[in-house]
């Protein structure tokens, strides 16, 4: 019905407005076409933060929220990007969806900030198809071990989520993916802990089920964590990086360790519905995403590494050490990108496994 | 027009029937029908990475018979549904029986208040247990003020206790509300009555309430047993480490991995186990007549 | 009953189910006053700021509107479908038994299972998703089953020589119903319409498969408590069991004044 009604306008403008066709495409040009519509991280689409890029543009956006990267994955699959122009996503989904023809790429040209960039961000292997760039990465960083300085004071290594050390006061994260890379990582005995033989498999599986009396639990969602660390439940824990800083915010000692073993980095990425009615207005809200307000907005709100390098020009010398962006060539080089394995259900069979033992 | 349409319906009953049927079926189409038909119809798909295959094999089924991880846990998650139905129906029936007893103006009133707890966000009431239970938790700290423990009890939380503490919690309505919807037919005069004839109250609940409200009770363990038996975010979260269910490892095709066809071959799988437990289940208790209006 | 000390009896057992089902929600009220940036003790001091930070999350509103008034309508539908599935189970018809195994089916399919086949199946026959179409769909669906048992448990045995003596007297089966038959089986339907609200009102996984471009207050919860931490949601969850409680006991004294 709706639908049927702008139809009309349009034609009737059209009809209209027919002598003055000239100013038309000026103004058209001016107003960007609306609703542009997010399937996003409560993160990157906070009310706050899209009210500037709504004001400046006068258009409308409208947000819904995503739970998790494999439940966006099998949305966009049935059909969601008849729904949605924009999606946040995490790397490893990229190739494969830009493979599928399920995204389009990014017209850089279209996007004024996108040398803002970090160097790692710019083009890099995992959003690359074709020789196209198909995800504007916004936000990055690193798992690693989230710990309570009180009770241990230093971490270097994963090796602290599995030896017998702090038995029953530490706690994994539940999800097959990351916590087999982990147990990779620690064994340091794999050629590619991205992609495991099954042999391999077994023997990672063999020793996570070993090394399981020494946790106390598993965690699901970002909340359960941080509370299992402010209520003194665990003291060390897969996590991430902004969980220690909202626990130091509430006077607790947490620190966030990079373990030699190699961290596991990931990057969150805008990709583009291959449905999008809206495109102009979607460059110019990637284009708001690479901008000084909405960078500044989550950089001193949760300490994230943004896609954005003006961190690094608008953020105080000593803000940048604390938030660990003064060495990103070596983090880079020194961390271990996941991707996702060839046999991805081996995986998570066998994290079944381990939490069914 | 309107004497009209009522005497047709006086006249043809089944016109009645079918009216009242049709809503439901309709529903039940979109609902049930087209969606168990995909189910059965995508179990011998095969699953590639975020895509399926249209081929024809038995192969998930295989892989469900060659693993035997999937049995056990089908296993533990009946042991863990049927605890939860034993111990809410245990708790369930005397408050049930209150909440019938109570004033006729504070019913509605009183059973709202069982209610409103559950509109507060399950996750939010989920991670307050921690606060609860933990280790540095309320109960913990009582215990050890009282100097009846001398360190923190760490099995309240993240082992089997909780997840059936929880979802004992978290189906204690759909205990209560029937069987109270069945014990609120009984008129106080009844028993009263049957008092007055001399039976004791033992025998006066015996012989006139249980039987009243056996219905309540079958439709009380029917929907807690099924609910139970299909947990899979109250094991992920409270489970521990080895906490987990048979609802878990299909949620996972899923959500971690995009096996539909396994996935379906897992939720047939479930209904199929709990179809025969229901008929299994009608056969000793009458279930049909239950629902069959008329006994 | 032998009268005082068994009816005293009942009166602590029901409190204590009580006690109860409310620890959990005392603790939640607890937290959104704990000046903490975490869910949990220990204490860090009162606050009001969850508070606040509620009033700049306008979306988190919006939310529970939509949730609110998807629970109802869902509350609405699926009694009014379910108590006439009820009713036609009166009478003996043939397939009433494969009829009824039907109808409680839809509890034992898994959300996440029934979630996605529904989303294919929506998009397969061009449907566009939306709150009060097919998440509208989902929820009833969802419902239906529990309806259906309680009104059930409400109508059996039911003493239909009342609604006999009704027609006896003259009145005709519309009016029976609403005189004699309805009185008899309300608490049935206002508990079955609380309890389908309660379902719909907090149903997550139905929702996130079947949703258009809204949001509801557990896919808000869900995504938020994912990625960041947000004690404001204690806040709103607290203001709504101040609000229901309040509401409650508001009836109950207008009930009181007019009676």
């Amino acid at each position: 019905m709706l639908r049927r009604r702008d139809f009309l306008t349009s034609v009737m403008g059209g009809a209209v407005l027919g002598p003055w066709g000239a100013a038309n495409v000026v103004l058209a040009q001016a107003a960007l076409p609306g609703p542009l519509r997010v399937h996003g991280n409560p993160i990157a689409t906070r009310d706050k933060d899209m009210k500037p890029f709504k004001d400046q543009h006068n258009v409308d956006v409208q947000v819904q929220l995503s739970v998790t990267h494999t439940e966006t994955v099998t949305r966009i699959y049935s059909g969601a990007t008849k729904q949605f122009d924009l999606f946040t996503l995490q790397h490893p989904f990229i190739k494969k969806l830009a493979k599928d023809r399920m995204i389009l790429p990014i017209e850089e040209s279209r996007i004024p900030n996108i040398d803002n960039l970090y160097d790692h961000v710019r083009r890099p292997d995992w959003g690359v198809h074709e020789g196209r760039l198909y995800a504007m990465n916004y936000l990055w960083g690193y798992d690693s071990i989230v710990y309570n300085q009180k009770h241990i004071p230093k971490v270097d290594s994963w090796g602290v989520l599995f030896e017998d050390a702090y038995r029953g006061r530490v706690a994994w994260r539940d999800d097959p993916l990351q916590m087999i890379l982990t147990a990779a990582l620690y064994m340091q005995k794999f050629r590619d802990p991205n992609n495991l033989s099954e042999a391999d498999l077994a023997e990672v599986k063999k020793f996570l089920i070993s090394r399981k009396k020494n946790i106390r639990t598993m965690w699901t969602t970002y909340a359960e964590a941080v509370n299992l660390l402010r209520s003194e439940e665990v003291h060390a824990l897969w996590g991430w990086l902004p969980m220690a800083t909202a626990l130091r915010k509430d006077g607790m000692q947490t620190a966030y360790a990079l373990p030699k073993e190699k961290p596991i980095m990931w990057f969150t990425n805008y990709i583009v519905s291959k449905d999008s009615q809206v495109l102009p207005t979607v460059w110019a809200f990637l284009n708001y995403c690479l901008g000084d307000q909405f960078t500044m907005s989550l950089t001193n709100d949760f300490d994230y590494r943004m896609g954005s390098s003006r961190q690094l020009k608008l953020l105080a010398p000593e803000r940048i050490k604390q938030i660990g962006l003064d060495a990103i060539p070596d983090l880079v080089r020194n961390s271990f990108t996941y991707l996702l394995p060839d046999r991805l259900d081996k995986y998570v069979e066998a994290w079944a496994e381990v939490k069914a033992s | 027009m309107r004497e009209e349409i009522l005497t047709r319906l006086y006249r043809w009953p089944w016109l009645k029937i079918v009216l009242f049927v049709v809503p439901a079926l309709a529903l039940l189409l979109v609902y049930l029908v087209i969606p168990l038909c995909m189910l059965v119809v995508m179990s011998f798909y095969r699953s590639t990475l975020f895509g399926i295959v249209p081929d024809f094999s038995w192969n998930n089924y295989l892989h469900f018979a060659r693993n035997p991880m999937f049995p056990n846990l089908l296993l533990r998650s009946i042991r863990m549904a049927l605890t939860v139905t034993a111990i809410s129906l245990l708790v369930s029936y005397p408050f049930a029986y209150f909440l019938a007893r109570a004033t006729r103006r504070y019913k509605t009133a009183l059973l709202i208040l069982v209610m409103v707890p559950f509109w507060t966000s399950y996750l939010i009431r989920t991670m307050s247990w921690l606060p609860i239970l933990g280790i540095k938790g309320v109960v913990n700290y009582s215990l050890m003020s009282l100097q009846i423990v001398s360190s923190p009890i760490e099995a309240f939380l993240f082992n089997e206790f909780s997840v059936i503490l929880t979802l004992t919690h978290i189906y204690l309505p759909y205990m209560v509300i029937p069987i109270y919807l069945s014990l609120d037919r009984l008129d106080g005069r009844l028993l009263e009555a049957a008092g007055d004839l001399g039976a004791n109250p033992a025998r006066a609940f015996w012989h006139v309430t249980l039987p009243l409200s056996l219905p309540g009770v079958v439709g009380g363990i029917v929907m807690v047993f099924i609910a139970g038996f299909g947990a899979y975010v109250t094991p992920k979260l409270l489970g521990g480490s080895s906490g987990i269910m048979f609802g878990n490892v299909l949620a996972d095709q899923y959500s971690g991995t995009f096996n539909w066809p396994f996935g379906a071959v897992l939720a047939l799988i479930m209904i199929a186990v709990v179809f025969v437990l229901l008929t299994v289940a009608s056969r000793v208790t009458r279930l049909d007549a239950v629902f069959g209006g008329r006994a | 009953m032998t009268g005082g000390r068994a009816r005293r009896f009942l009166i602590v057992y029901a409190v204590a189910v009580y006690a109860f089902l409310y620890t959990p929600i005392a603790m939640l009220m607890l937290l959104s006053f704990n000046d903490s940036n975490a869910i949990t003790l220990p204490w860090g001091g009162f606050t009001l700021r969850w508070y606040r930070a509620l009033g700049e999350n306008r979306s988190l509103f919006v939310s529970l509107k939509n949730s609110l008034a998807l629970g109802v309508t869902t509350a609405v539908i699926a009694t009014v479908i379910g108590a006439f599935a009820a009713f036609a189970f009166r009478y003996r018809f043939r397939g009433q038994v494969a009829l009824m195994r039907m109808l409680l089916l839809p509890f034992v399919v898994p959300g996440l299972t029934i979630g996605v086949a529904l989303l294919l199946l929506f998009h397969a026959v061009g449907m566009r998703p939306g709150l009060f179409t097919t998440t509208l769909v989902a929820h009833v669906g969802f419902t239906l089953p529990y309806v259906f048992v309680l009104i059930s448990t409400r109508l059996h045995r039911f003493d239909e020589s009342l609604e006999e003596a009704a027609m006896d007297l003259g009145a005709d089966e519309l009016a029976t119903f609403w005189q004699v038959t309805f009185p008899l089986i309300r608490p049935g339907v206002v508990g079955s319409a609380l309890f389908a609200f309660t379902l719909s009102f907090d149903e997550f996984i139905r929702t996130l498969f079947t949703i258009g471009n809204d949001n509801t207050l557990p896919i808000q919860i869900w995504s938020m408590l994912g990625s960041m931490v947000s004690p404001e949601l204690n806040a709103i969850a607290t203001l709504i069991v101040i609000a229901s409680v309040g509401l409650v006991v508001l009836g109950e004294l207008l009930r009181g004044r007019e009676g």
